[in-house]
């Protein structure tokens, strides 16, 4: 990964968050739909799917992330977070070879599987999980309350409402670190990371409310996808056959 | 770690390998030091066993502080791992752990110093086995390797670094980690490249593989130190106690 001019960063090994700063018009749009879907009485809670001990959580439909245009942008920052991912030291030839039908290069394609809005409130937490049937997840943080109750104990001040990922690794302990502490109260940013990631999020006291909103991704070669194409096709035509 | 206008990659929880192409006149100027300290070394074995034969393990020949300062190229090592420092330090929340990990925090500057270097020449056969720095003599956190010599055979023309084969002569790190088979790996095999710099923490494991036929792979190697300005107040106060307790 190129940090800057002559300056190459490499970690294959790990797992990457990325973080980028939504555009702020799409981000009032989000805000928007947002408190439309928490206003609408037909709205589709997700909960049933998610660890979150939390009681509002609601899937946006396709249609909704096309009409916003929120749809473009995540399939933006899924590719453009993918294209990292391959420029981590040899991740690009190791997918090559990893996956079936390579070499793949950078030519992969993306699907955003599923995105839900979390609406969390005092005391609400949700606890380390991870994201299943997809590649790659994210969190865009849309609302902090404006102050919230300190803690309770005063050297853990800053982590109440935190979103904590907890990455594999931590081989040295002077220049690594197991755990990464996001702070929440930072609205309007997109934070990028591998579905497998574990992380959680903190309650915390206090009126007002914390919201988020996630989405999961696929991530697919588009040779692979020629070849299941192509796949489908025999399939069919030996179908016909037997017919 | 800010990659680009508003991208900003993180993963506190990895070892960072950083890698920089040095300028030529330094390019020039580290294999003047490795000429001399191979030839000084030269000298010194002739009425001894050939050192360069084949073996095993390539012997590495100790570089002086004094050769970096005669050639003017201390200061550049120096710089390198300032900046690699820096990326460490931006990687998460690397700086607020190291605050209150280590004793002294908050740590607002740091030192390092240049604890060990030395040559060494590979030839065919030889190869170096899976090791760290971690555990030397004198402390060290950051290793830097630069290579200076590559035989054309495992040359790569370009930076395409192909797994498939063709790992003769490659370094490998091997990190800790590789949670999702998805998206990470254990292994960073790297083609020696003339003129290329690597900046790894002195925990990661590497090693280098055994190339076959003519040529030498030749790189040169270092360790440096790293310490806060808050750190060396505290053992500058825990020096300054012990007369004290001796009376």
């Amino acid at each position: 990964m190129e940090m800057s001019e002559n300056w190459h960063v490499n970690a294959p090994w790990a797992q990457l968050v990325v973080s980028t700063e939504v555009p702020k018009k799409l981000f009032q749009t989000t805000l928007k739909l947002t408190d439309e879907i928490y206003a609408d009485e037909n709205r589709d809670s997700a909960g049933a799917g998610l660890a979150g001990q939390i009681s509002n959580e609601y899937y946006i439909t396709q249609e909704k992330l096309i009409e916003t245009g929120l749809m473009n942008y995540f399939h933006e920052m899924t590719t453009k977070y993918w294209q990292t991912v391959l420029t981590n030291g040899n991740m690009w030839q190791y997918c090559d070879k990893k996956f079936e039908h390579g070499p793949h290069g950078f030519d992969y394609a993306c699907k955003i599987v599923s995105a839900w809005t979390v609406h969390q409130f005092e005391n609400e937490y949700n606890p380390i999980h991870n994201h299943s049937n997809c590649k790659i997840s994210a969190v865009m943080h849309l609302k902090f309350p404006k102050k919230i109750d300190p803690p309770v104990k005063d050297h853990t001040g800053g982590l109440d409402g935190n979103l904590i990922f907890t990455g594999m690794g931590d081989a040295d302990e002077w220049c690594t670190s197991s755990v990464m502490n996001c702070k929440a109260a930072n609205v309007g940013w997109l934070h990028l990371f591998p579905a497998s990631l574990g992380h959680s999020v903190y309650p915390f006291k206090g009126e007002g409310e914390r919201r988020s909103l996630a989405f999961n991704a696929d991530v697919i070669s588009k040779k692979q996808v020629d070849a299941i194409i192509e796949q489908e096709k025999i399939q069919q035509e030996n179908q016909k056959g037997v017919n | 770690m800010r990659f680009g206008e508003n991208w900003y990659v993180h993963a506190p929880w990895a070892q960072l390998v950083c890698c920089t192409e040095i300028p030529e006149d330094k390019l020039i100027k580290f294999m003047a030091v490795s000429n001399e300290v191979l030839d000084e070394a030269e000298a010194s074995l002739a009425t001894n066993d050939d050192n360069f034969s084949d073996g095993v393990i390539p012997l590495p020949w100790t570089i002086s502080d004094e050769k970096f300062v005669k050639y003017d190229v201390r200061t550049y090592i120096m710089e390198m791992v300032t900046v690699y420092m820096e990326t460490i330090l931006s990687n998460g929340n690397i700086q607020s752990n190291l605050d209150q990990i280590l004793e002294g925090g908050p740590h607002t500057q740091w030192h390092t110093r240049l604890v060990d270097a030395w040559v060494v020449s590979q030839k065919e056969n030889d190869y170096i086995p899976v090791h760290t720095h971690h555990n030397q003599k004198e402390s060290c956190k950051i290793s830097g390797i630069l290579y200076l010599k590559v035989p054309e055979q495992i040359e790569t023309p370009n930076t395409d670094m192909s797994i498939r084969g063709g790992k003769d002569g490659q370094i490998v790190f091997t990190g800790m980690g590789g949670a999702d088979p998805f998206s990470t790996t254990v292994q960073f095999n790297v083609p020696p490249e003339v003129g290329w710099l690597y900046l790894f923490p002195s925990t990661l494991n590497h090693q280098v593989y055994p190339f076959k036929g003519e040529g030498e792979r030749r790189g040169i190697s270092f360790n440096v130190d790293v310490i806060s300005k808050e750190q060396l107040q505290l053992f500058e106060g825990i020096t300054q106690e012990v007369p004290n307790e001796t009376e």
